[in-house]
């Protein structure tokens, strides 16, 4: 370690903008301005007035805002975390209120609570469970959700899966493979029956195989296409092969 | 130019890729966002390609793809600016242009090397323009004026160059690379090229000469 100073405090305080090592806060704290550490632990309320630029781990139990930009290796938070600028980092595991204002620059999204993105998203994986939004496109390799989910622009994944138990809606979505449905649980007979009662509304869906329950959306293109019970599709496009449940509406299919 | 436009399922069947490949190179950045044009369309909203750029992109990433990873190739297109420093003989061994090219570059802007990468840009721009055997030699050393002096806006590569004859007269024009122009009936284009083919080709002929 070299000779950064550590800071710590238990009771209300403030602290320098500067260069640090390990910063760990535990009453009230304002942080005023720009600072760069090598690990953040806080579990009081902690406000920062700049930027945090934090080599290590920012760990947040208690209520943290930043107003500037965060960059960290990784974010591990439970209380509400808020961040006025951009994100960029490794790992964003929150299980609490958490929300970015501006852009999801780099990362992967974690979380069981409730996630606010406004603007962009880009991320190797995102896995949500609670509810889940983001104001202009998503990007990520791996996409899954379970919770509520709304996305202003595109939803572009190599692989989306879509658990619809809240209402969903989504701008567009494409990828390689996408799967939409609703989780299901056995019965006392044994039969498996949905949990919950969501839909999924869309624009359009397109990948090259797209499995699709309780969806209502303009229009499906793929290659391997089964729309599923619950489904409202205006346009159908598909080149390889096509399943329509019979408990779906398909007003126009053609095979290219 | 709406003729020049193609929509994604057109890009699909004329290049036989899927969906999937044109989302995971967009989220790569191997085909740039704002290359995805939207227009609306009785169908409602619809993405739309400048066919040329986009046909070629797919065509090079398709071939590069074997030999390089998606991330390495993301690199080769990004119209990055790089320090470089070139010698006449250097770019001519690399096939920035040839020395004839070379020669008249050096003759008229009264500068034989070393090349910074903008100026190496305005050597391959005036080697390809006279490779199309459309303009002659004063006419292509004019569109090379008109780079260098706009080689702010140039430097993003965000526009495209045409060069329009009418009467005898050579006209260049640079326009933004989705914008839309028209012609008089009699003017005949001569020569269209993205400034940004022109960077990433350049940048493929550098990294493979080091």
């Amino acid at each position: 370690m070299d000779n950064k100073m550590d800071f710590s405090i238990s009771g209300s305080g403030s602290l320098a903008p500067g260069d640090y090592g390990k910063v760990s806060t535990s009453g009230s704290t304002t942080i005023k301005g720009n600072i760069t550490c090598t690990a953040v632990r806080t579990s009081g309320a902690l406000r920062a007035e700049g930027d945090i630029i934090c080599t290590g781990e920012i760990h947040s139990s208690g209520s943290t805002k930043v107003d500037g930009d965060v960059t960290a290796g990784k974010v591990e938070a439970s209380g509400s975390f808020r961040i006025k600028g951009n994100y960029t980092g490794g790992g964003f595991e929150t299980s609490g209120s958490s929300s970015v204002d501006g852009d999801f620059l780099k990362g992967s999204i974690e979380s069981s609570g409730s996630v606010k993105i406004g603007g962009s998203v880009k991320a190797d994986r995102i896995e949500v469970s609670g509810s889940f939004s983001v104001g202009k496109d998503c990007e990520s390799e791996d996409f899954s959700s379970s919770g509520k989910l709304t996305i202003g622009g595109l939803l572009n994944a190599e692989s989306v899966k879509i658990k619809v138990d809240r209402n969903c809606e989504v701008g567009e979505i494409g990828g390689e493979r996408i799967e939409v449905g609703r989780s299901m649980y056995g019965g006392v007979l044994g039969f498996l029956r949905p949990m919950h009662s969501g839909f999924l509304k869309t624009n359009s869906i397109e990948g090259d195989s797209v499995y699709i329950e309780y969806t209502e959306t303009k229009t499906v293109r793929g290659k391997n296409v089964y729309i599923g019970p619950g489904c409202t599709v205006d346009y159908l496009e598909y080149s390889d092969s096509c399943e329509i449940s019979k408990e779906a509406s398909v007003k126009d299919s053609v095979k290219i | 130019m709406e003729e020049n436009l193609i929509t994604k399922k057109e890009l699909l069947e004329l290049t036989g890729i899927s969906y999937g490949s044109l989302y995971r190179w967009k989220r790569k950045n191997l085909i740039p966002d704002d290359w995805f044009i939207r227009r609306s369309t009785f169908t409602g909203q619809e993405t739309f390609f400048s066919k040329d750029r986009i046909i070629d992109r797919v065509e090079q990433i398709q071939q590069l793809k074997d030999t390089m990873s998606l991330d390495e190739i993301a690199e080769t297109f990004s119209p990055v600016l790089r320090e470089v420093s070139l010698s006449a003989s250097e770019a001519e061994r690399i096939g920035v242009a040839p020395r004839t090219v070379l020669e008249l570059y050096a003759g008229h802007s009264d500068n034989s090397g070393p090349y910074s990468y903008n100026e190496l840009l305005e050597i391959y721009l005036l080697s390809r323009l006279l490779n199309s055997g459309e303009l002659g030699r004063d006419e292509a050393l004019s569109c090379v004026e008109l780079a260098r002096d706009n080689s702010a806006l140039v430097a993003d590569g965000g526009l495209k160059l045409i060069v329009v004859r009418k009467v005898g007269v050579a006209v260049s024009l640079l326009v933004e690379d989705t914008g839309r122009a028209c012609f008089e009936k009699d003017a005949k284009k001569l020569f269209e090229l993205p400034i940004v083919n022109c960077m990433s080709d350049l940048k493929q002929l550098l990294d493979r000469g080091e």
